[in-house]
């Protein structure tokens, strides 16, 4: 069949008048003039369907607005040209999967260790400036006497800290304690309150100090940075699809941060039992927290900052030895009082 | 009755292009660009981008932008002919990996300084204001260089009846308009910023070539100066309103001065009309929770396209192939800082 056309030599602006026919292997062009020119099937590529179609070969193209032709024309080469796109972002995204599940989480850990725990020490100090008003921290002497002591039978376990450990004991109902970059650890009063022994004090302070020893907010700093960073590099264009790339960053980073904390619940599970403490309180203070504080339901856990206390209990049980070394910590006061330290 | 010189064939009086062939009649009345866009399958595009992004890591992201251009170019359209994209995804997402090695080493770089400053003894209070400083200096010396690179690589993929389009402005220059600008514009308080705006206009237009032939612009800016000044005036009591005339009659200024050839180009924006086209967009936008993205978008094109004519012919024939060869380098580098280039 046959089809009347604009046709363009790529030379000049100027347009000719054209015939085209559709063979199985290419296109024949008889020009206005007399001469003809062969498109081989290869070399065509469909610039634009509508509203006017237009097909190019190399510099030459021919416009028309009868869209029939479209369904007579023979398989172009764009199709083997798709198939190796598709291969290069298949494994590009590949790459970028490797970088983000073990590339970017090891160079972190690289880079915090070069970090000095100095630099740590002074911006845990900025932000505790910030965060912790001097007239929430509870300042009953035997309570505190009593939690530092705790707090360096725990420090003495570890195998060489560069880090100085205090506890502060702040009034905040909260069922909560964090940890500041250099060794600052901050324990809410609602939590003190909900301990039943030295020992589940113990198993919270434990994970913290190791939030700090493996230098997790160093390491997010980095790991998150780059990880974003790698993100925007990538995902560029409209305005829509970095909001989308912006999701999708959110999401893999809480989802390292799921990852530090099952770090530190099993690292503080064994500095428990290099202190001889028993491990089972740490167990047994989840199971408070899971009491007091709101628990979402299943299928919430990607927007998490921590895994859900089911299955860190469940993790922490399965970690424990079975026939652990333990001695009895002896306080000198009772404990009841010094879970109520902030009370007065 | 006419006939096409094209084909031959008979033609309707007054029509533009000719019903047997497409091409376009000769004609010295002034008329609209045509952009035919339609909502639905440029939503459907769009959705298709989106969900092809995240499903791709956000790689498809090149290709997204790729899709979108090919989409607006081939449905704007002037005298029966529609404008042509070439750019291609791959070249895209390369440049963007090229890109981030760069970034990659310029972090490394600063760690670095950082590092140094610190074992000089220099302590970090006194060190964060100059490396600040540098980061700023570099990034400013980094926008007008995007700024040419971009339009470098948006004009070399564009072509119009199989003839492409070049820019051929230097770095140095565009630098050169802003350090005066600038510095201008702060010595005499802003009254200096609409020279400024027509200037970079200026700059992109008069280095912008079809073909071998380039494209030309007349004027300073000075007229703007007076409606510069009356828009700040009422700047306070309109809440920024004011602005929408301002721009309006910049639009105006800068598009009629531009011609090729004895092709001349006329805009009657206005800015009832700019303040109603942004107004419009933005409920849009809130009243649908920004799925209407795509749809402002094809209003704000159609409503440069219906406030834009042409004039005049351009002799095809004279017109010669010229391309120039550009990289993607400079689109990326405009995309990681977030500059909107417009055509």
């Amino acid at each position: 069949m046959n089809w009347a056309a604009a046709y363009y030599d790529g030379v000049t602006a100027r347009s000719r008048a054209v015939t085209i026919q559709v063979t199985d292997s290419g296109l024949l062009l008889a020009l206005d003039d007399g001469t003809t020119r062969w498109w081989d099937a290869s070399g065509l590529r469909i610039a634009s369907r509508r509203p006017v179609v237009r097909l190019e070969h190399g510099v030459e193209a021919v416009v028309l607005r009868d869209a029939s032709i479209l369904a007579a024309l023979p398989p172009t080469g764009a199709r083997t040209a798709a198939y190796r796109a598709t291969g290069f972002v298949l494994s590009l995204m590949a790459v970028l999967f490797l970088l983000y599940l073990k590339g970017l989480p090891a160079l972190a850990r690289a880079g915090a260790a070069a970090v000095p725990p100095s630099w740590e020490v002074a911006l845990g100090e900025a932000i505790y400036k910030e965060m912790v008003a001097p007239e929430s921290v509870c300042t009953d002497e035997t309570g505190n006497a009593e939690i530092a002591r705790l707090a360096a039978h725990l420090a003495a376990a570890l195998p060489e800290s560069p880090y100085e450990y205090r506890v502060a004991v702040i009034r905040e109902p909260s069922f909560n304690a964090f940890a500041l970059p250099g060794g600052a650890l901050i324990v809410h009063s609602g939590l003190l309150e909900k301990t039943g022994s030295p020992e589940q004090l113990a198993g919270v302070l434990a994970h913290e100090m190791q939030h700090v020893e493996l230098r997790h907010a160093t390491r997010a700093v980095l790991r998150d940075a780059s990880f974003r960073l790698l993100l925007t590099a990538v995902v560029t264009g409209g305005a829509e699809i970095p909001a989308a790339a912006k999701a999708v960053g959110s999401l893999g980073v809480l989802r390292y941060r799921r990852q530090d904390e099952e770090e530190a619940d099993t690292a503080g599970l064994r500095l428990m039992e290099a202190a001889r403490l028993d491990a089972s309180a740490m167990i047994e203070i989840y199971r408070v927290m899971e009491q007091e504080s709101f628990q979402p339901p299943k299928g919430f856990d990607p927007l998490l900052t921590h895994p859900n206390l089911p299955e860190r209990i469940d993790r922490l049980t399965n970690l424990i030895r079975p026939d652990p070394v333990r001695e009895r910590y002896e306080t000198t006061a009772p404990w009841s009082r010094t879970a109520r330290m902030c009370r007065e | 009755m006419m006939f096409c010189q094209t084909c031959g064939g008979e033609v309707p009086e007054q029509a533009r292009f000719c019903g047997a062939c497409g091409a376009p009649l000769a004609t010295d009345a002034a008329r609209h660009p045509d952009f035919r866009a339609d909502g639905g399958a440029f939503f459907l595009l769009f959705l298709k981008n989106v969900l092809l992004t995240v499903l791709t890591l956000g790689i498809y992201s090149a290709w997204a932008k790729t899709r979108v251009r090919q989409y607006l170019w081939s449905h704007f359209g002037l005298d029966g002919e529609f404008f042509s994209y070439h750019g291609t995804g791959m070249e895209l997402l390369i440049s963007r990996l090229k890109l981030l090695a760069a970034g990659a080493v310029a972090i490394l770089a600063l760690v670095a300084a950082v590092f140094a400053l610190q074992s000089a003894g220099i302590p970090p209070e006194k060190a964060s204001p100059v490396i600040a400083l540098g980061v700023y200096a570099t990034i400013a010396l980094l926008v007008p260089f995007a700024m040419v690179g971009a339009a470098r690589y948006r004009l070399s993929r564009t072509s119009y009846r199989g003839v492409r389009f070049s820019f051929r402005g230097e770095y140095g220059a565009l630098l050169g308009i802003f350090v005066k600008g600038v510095l201008l514009s702060v010595l005499t308080l802003g009254i200096y910023s609409p020279v400024f705006l027509v200037n970079i206009f200026a700059f992109f237009a008069r280095n912008t070539f079809y073909g071998n032939e380039a494209f030309a612009f007349e004027g300073d800016g000075q007229e703007l100066i007076v409606p510069y000044l009356i828009a700040l005036v009422l700047a306070l009591p309109t809440l920024g309103i004011s602005f929408f005339w301002f721009n309006a009659a910049r639009t105006r200024y800068c598009w009629s001065r531009l011609r090729t050839g004895s092709l001349r180009l006329q805009s009657e924006v206005q800015g009832g009309g700019l303040f109603g086209l942004t107004v419009g967009n933005i409920l849009l936008m809130i009243v649908t929770l920004g799925i209407t993205y795509p749809w402002t978008v094809l209003r704000n094109i159609r409503f440069f396209a219906d406030h834009l004519s042409v004039s005049g012919d351009l002799n095809w024939e004279a017109i010669r192939q010229e391309a120039r060869p550009a990289t993607a380098f400079g689109e990326g580098l405009a995309d990681a800082l977030d500059l909107d280039v417009g055509l």
